[in-house]
């Protein structure tokens, strides 16, 4: 099971949840509300892995960690690729754009297969194969952006370090294959994204299903039934 | 009820007045100080003991009355029956030395049946007037000037009795405590997982310190490298065992070797006594066989010897057998020459008579004749047997003296006889003698040869002194053999090599232990990162029964919010213009108990009019009676802050007071 326990500028937080083990991937929102989005089945969270310092990801580490939780942090290493076994979760962890050091998972599990965790980047210069299931960025649409904060720090935080519906579009054509099952399209703006115009552009593309991630989303995983 | 006609009497300012009112609205009309306060007043006094402004058992006497005994009665329509309700208060005033003091007594009238207060309040319920609810029915301003918790309870009553589970059924989100409230009450539960939250932080709240002390209990080391040493070291230690052992088993041959030459010498000086030994026996034996001839002619001496002196005491014997034969010829020829000798017996006979023998004894007279023919004839009679009886005896005599002759010289004869026999046993004895001696000597001079040859020594042969040289050298070779081989033993003993290899194993063992030790500091690492896991497991277990409690208290919330809709709904249900607002949120999110009643959305005491507030007031007043199942006038005094077209539609009698310029009191109604 895939639980969106929260996505967006707000606040992140995800759980994925082999039936026996939780990996917790962001800590943007509080154990409070982690809690009650894993039914407060805190003793089989196995751990967390967070992408970047960003407050709506990494905001509450404290808490998480105050909870006995092992918050894996591989933003903080300098090397570009960092493994990490978190209960029957294999996770590597790959460099992302954005405008600080951020990183990507490609999560293995022996049941759930391979899930690709982007998000907070511009772009993704890595290609993927046999990708299960993807939960990517999908920000912005050029064509939303507002005229009038042109040349503001928040339109160039936007630009510089978030993936246009367009980029998305790019990386899912260029990664989706066969095997993949699912598409959930996460951390869309509040202003600048809209919910419907995302899925009538995307899902025409792609053979599975795609979501718009949105608190209290909840997918079996790929291979689940 | 509605009230159809009020009848005061000295009351306040008044001292009679009667008023008249109509079954819907009535608008009391009048300039200030007419009297209009007074009928909400006497209506409230009348059923209640209280005036409009909630003061209870007021002063209602005419204060220009020394004596007075104020009254009100109310002519009600109850349901189309008309009922006379009257209150009368006594009142006494007596003037003391300490001032002015007051009484009052109260009697109620129904029906002009007077009545006590118990049964006033008694009666008045059957005509369904519960006096003890009255005040918030009838007095618009009551309800709302109450407090927010006492408002909540009045209005509380009014919702639907619906239990926590049967509202924790109806959602998903509640499932976990729908399950627990079977058991437990809501109250329980919150209690019991506060509890359970408050421990377990207690708990939690000490691990990380624990932990923290255990990480700094542990050693920044590798144990790889050690262990590795470690196996070096101890094959170390090995090969050194080794090798003493091949040096005792070396020796332990060597040893046994020795023994072996010890035993060949052992097996030689036996030899050596065995053929002394031999030698021995031999010599004795030549000795023994020398002396074997002596001793034969010695036993033979010894037996001539004592055969001689046998036929020695032979010829003794017979000696003297003959002198005792001898002795006994001389007796026999004694005897019998002195039985020859002896002399027959001599033999008498008896006397003769004498004459003496003729006189009697007695008498000295000569005996007659007869007697002593008698006697003389006795006389020859004894003399006759006594001839006799000496004849045998000579016979006898005769007869034993020749038979005893004839004995003795059988006797002598026998003598004789053994005498000759003798004498001849002793010249054949003396032939004996002759002859034994004759041997006897030769054996001495035999004997004396014999000893003379005993002096010759005994002489080994050629066979047996070769033999013992043999011997004696073989127990030399063996000697000498020995002493080398134990010489060379003891030189070659490997004390010294097994003292070296010894040290150098026991600084290895040291050297291990050390290792060994180092390694159990840094394993104790291990045993520390154990401890810390099992904490951080414990630490786990805490927070999940914390998560626990938290999903009890967070469905507990849910539940609570789930009801205080519903019953804010169920309350709301009752009013038609106000709805009260039960709950609120805060600005952290938590959920707040409050007590606000609105209208049209506007929240009283802060942005209503007064105009609209009255609305609610009556509509409150309304929706109470509504609910209680009463009907009653609503009483409103400064009505003139509300419009006549503003007047909620209610379905009672509703009594309103407002100022005008009339100085008159006017009530005007339908």
């Amino acid at each position: 099971m895939i639980k969106c326990l929260a996505s967006g500028s707000k606040g992140n937080c995800w759980a994925i949840d082999d039936g026996k083990q939780i990996l917790i991937l962001e800590c943007g929102i509080p154990v409070k509300d982690m809690k009650i989005g894993i039914d407060f089945q805190i003793s089989r969270v196995v751990g967390c892995a967070v992408t970047h310092t960003h407050k709506d990801h990494a905001g509450y580490i404290h808490q998480y960690e105050g909870c006995g939780l092992k918050v894996w942090k591989p933003y903080e290493s300098d090397s570009t690729l960092e493994v990490t076994q978190i209960g029957a979760y294999k996770i590597k962890a790959f460099p992302l754009v954005h405008d600080v050091p951020c990183r990507g998972f490609l999560i293995t599990h022996p049941v759930f297969g391979r899930i690709l965790y982007a998000t907070d980047t511009e772009y993704i210069k890595y290609r993927f194969r046999d990708l299960d299931c993807i939960i990517v960025e999908a920000n912005y649409m050029n064509e939303m952006l507002s005229d009038d904060l042109e040349g503001t720090t928040k339109r160039n935080h936007v630009l510089r370090g978030h993936m246009e519906l367009q980029t998305t579009r790019r990386f899912l054509q260029a990664n989706v294959t066969e095997r993949t099952k699912a598409i959930i399209l996460a951390h869309l703006s509040n202003d600048n994204a809209d919910r419907d115009k995302f899925l009538t552009e995307l899902s025409p593309l792609f053979e599975c299903p795609i979501w718009i991630a949105r608190k209290g989303l909840r997918l079996p995983c790929p291979t689940e039934r | 009820m509605w009230i159809k006609k009020l009848i005061i009497d000295q009351f306040k300012g008044i001292h009679h007045a009667e008023y008249e009112f109509g079954e819907t609205i009535n608008q009391v009309e009048g300039e200030n100080g007419s009297g209009k306060t007074t009928i909400p007043d006497a209506v409230l006094w009348l059923f209640v003991d209280c005036n409009y402004n909630l003061r209870f058992n007021p002063l209602v006497a005419p204060l220009d009355m020394a004596e007075s005994s104020p009254s009100v009665t109310a002519v009600c329509d109850i349901d189309g029956t008309e009922v006379t309700i009257t209150k009368i208060q006594t009142n006494t005033r007596t003037e003391t030395e300490e001032g002015v003091k007051r009484s009052s007594n109260n009697r109620y009238v129904i029906n002009e049946v007077p009545v006590t207060q118990r049964d006033f309040k008694k009666k008045l319920l059957q005509y369904g007037i519960d006096t003890d609810l009255i005040l918030p029915c009838v007095h618009p301003m009551v309800f709302t000037s109450q407090k927010g918790a006492d408002m909540k309870k009045i209005l509380f009553d009014m919702a639907s009795d619906k239990t926590d589970l049967d509202v924790a059924k109806t959602s998903e989100e509640t499932a976990y405590v729908a399950k627990l409230l079977e058991k437990y009450t809501s109250d329980e539960l919150i209690a019991k997982s506060k509890a359970t939250k408050k421990k377990s932080d207690e708990m939690i709240k000490a691990i990380p310190e624990r932990i923290t002390g255990l990480e700094q209990a542990k050693v920044a080391a590798d144990e790889n490298p050690i262990i590795d040493e470690i196996n070096s070291v101890e094959g170390a230690i090995e090969l050194g065992e080794a090798e003493l052992k091949l040096i005792d088993e070396e020796r332990a041959k060597q040893s046994g070797e020795l023994e072996k030459i010890r035993h060949a010498l052992f097996d030689a000086q036996r030899a050596v006594v065995d053929f002394e030994k031999e030698e021995e026996l031999n010599e004795a034996h030549f000795k023994r066989k020398q002396a074997e001839h002596s001793l034969e002619v010695k036993k033979e001496i010894n037996d001539f010897s004592a055969r001689l002196a046998e036929l020695h005491i032979q010829g003794k014997r017979l000696e003297a057998e003959l002198s005792s034969q001898c002795a006994k010829k001389e007796i026999a020829t004694k005897q019998y020459r002195d039985k020859k000798a002896e002399k027959a017996p001599e033999l008498t006979l008896p006397r003769k008579l004498t004459e003496r023998d003729m006189v009697c004894p007695c008498c000295g007279q000569e005996l007659p004749a007869d007697q002593k023919q008698k006697k003389i004839k006795e006389n020859e009679n004894r003399i006759k047997m006594q001839k006799a009886d000496n004849e045998a005896v000579l016979a006898h005599w005769k007869k034993s003296r020749d038979a005893s002759l004839k004995k003795i010289a059988d006797e002598g004869q026998a003598a004789c006889d053994a005498i000759r026999e003798i004498e001849r046993k002793q010249e054949l004895l003396a032939i004996s003698i002759a002859n034994t001696q004759k041997e006897l000597n030769l054996r001495q001079t035999r004997l004396e040869k014999a000893l003379a040859e005993e002096t010759e020594q005994y002489k080994p042969s050629e066979e047996t002194l070769k033999k013992r040289e043999e011997v004696t050298v073989a127990v030399k070779d063996a000697k000498r053999q020995f002493e080398e081989a134990s010489q060379k033993y003891m030189e070659s003993d490997p004390v010294e090599r097994k003292k070296a290899i010894n040290d150098t194993l026991r600084g290895l063992r040291s050297k291990a232990q050390d290792l060994t030790n180092q390694l159990a500091v840094i394993r104790k690492n291990s045993d520390i990162d154990a401890q810390i896991e099992s904490l951080q497991n414990e630490r786990m277990k805490y927070e999940q029964s914390k998560a626990t409690a938290e999903k009890i208290l967070y469905q507990m919330d849910i539940l609570s919010r789930m009801k205080n809709d519903l019953l804010v709904e169920d309350i709301n249900s009752h009013f038609s213009l106000v709805k009260f607002q039960l709950f609120e949120y805060q600005k952290n999110g938590n959920y707040k108990e409050v007590c606000v009643p609105t209208i049209d959305g506007y929240r009283f005491g802060e942005s209503t009019n007064t105009g609209r507030e009255l609305r609610g007031k009556i509509d409150i007043c309304h929706s109470l009676q509504k609910f209680y199942g009463m009907n009653l006038p609503i009483l409103l005094d400064n009505a003139e802050s509300l419009n006549s077209y503003n007047v909620p539609d209610v379905d009672r009698q509703l009594i309103m007071m407002r100022v005008t310029d009339d100085k008159e009191l006017v009530i005007k109604h339908d």
